[in-house]
């Protein structure tokens, strides 16, 4: 399994492949957070009542399935 | 008039009236009929000239979809700093055409780890370094990634809108989630309106800039790559005629 890093022991590499993932999806999260603020804004700016709300919808949900992701990484073992 | 001298010359019994008070009363009532019918072909006439030039009286309001770009009386579009009663006439976004990089780019990225496979078995390197839940989660981020590259990029072109309502334009320029920049002007402001189409590409597909030359702060107003320029500044120009013959 660990063909290509002999060097590093098994734990290890887990250990910093749990850290790049938060890293890598809190900078996501982040990046998410303000893209759905950013469309909330421009919502009030100029809005098309029928489009508006689905692209809010899928920002969030976006947002939400980027939290869980964080959240899930610390359960596994 | 004439109508009524000739009646009363070809019947006798109306002789009488001729010099007397009734004729007069009935010529007084005829003018009147007629001054009260010219206003109402008048205003008919109008009608259909402004029916002609941009459908403002004749709403047939058509909805938006996701990836509408030029759409005539647009249906719940609702804008900051709406007068009441002010309509939307025009509604603009840059053509569809330019997303087409991105949208290629983004077919790449979700194919990509598709390809990464075979690719691994051809040049015999391990993917797998991982366990399986780990390269699950590793995939499911990378996805998200995609989704949010894709979503940012249409979400750009969606909030880049050009609205021409009946007294002013509009300019909503967003770029980067950080930029936003919104513009406006009266129609009454606007000096001269031209447009440009240069490339192949934008002759082929019919899109390109519009140059609006105004008289206010903003001295001129680029609506980038928007379909049909010609047609919208058929339609800039006769809002100027008509505020400038009112």
């Amino acid at each position: 399994m660990f063909n290509l890093l002999p060097i590093f022991d098994k734990n290890i590499v887990l250990f910093l492949s749990k850290v790049i993932f938060v890293i890598l999806d809190a900078s996501l999260t982040v990046y998410l957070f303000i893209v759905y603020k950013q469309v909330a804004s421009m919502n009030n700016i100029i809005e098309d009542v029928n489009i508006a709300i689905v692209i809010k919808s899928f920002a969030f949900i976006l947002l939400m399935i980027t939290i869980s992701l964080f959240l899930a990484i610390f359960f596994i073992p | 008039m004439a109508e009524i001298f000739i009646s009363a010359k070809k019947k006798p019994t109306l002789r009488k009236f001729l010099a007397g008070k009734l004729l007069r009363k009935e010529i007084v009532l005829f003018e009147a009929k007629i001054k009260k019918k010219r206003p109402q072909i008048a205003k008919k006439t109008e009608f259909t000239e402004r029916q002609l030039r941009f459908g403002a009286k004749k709403i047939i309001k058509e909805p938006l979809h996701f990836f509408s770009s030029f759409r005539k009386n647009p249906k719940d579009i609702i804008f900051l700093d709406q007068e009441p009663g002010e309509q939307v006439l025009l509604f603009l976004r840059k053509d569809f055409i330019v997303n087409i990089p991105w949208i290629i780019k983004g077919i790449i990225l979700i194919l990509l780890p598709l390809f990464m496979l075979p690719a691994s078995l051809i040049f015999k390197f391990n993917i797998f370094i991982l366990p399986v839940h780990y390269n699950l989660m590793y995939i499911l981020l990378y996805y998200l990634f995609v989704a949010t590259y894709n979503f940012v990029n249409y979400i750009t072109w969606y909030f880049s809108t050009y609205l021409i309502t009946d007294t002013k334009l509009i300019e909503v320029s967003f770029s980067d989630l950080i930029i936003k920049h919104v513009s406006e002007t009266k129609i009454t402001l606007i000096q001269d309106v031209s447009y440009d189409q240069l490339g192949v590409v934008r002759n082929i597909f019919d899109y390109g800039d519009v140059l609006v030359q105004t008289a206010g702060t903003v001295d001129i107003f680029t609506f980038k790559s928007i379909p049909q320029p010609e047609n919208v500044v058929h339609i800039i120009e006769s809002l100027i005629g008509r505020e400038r013959n009112v």
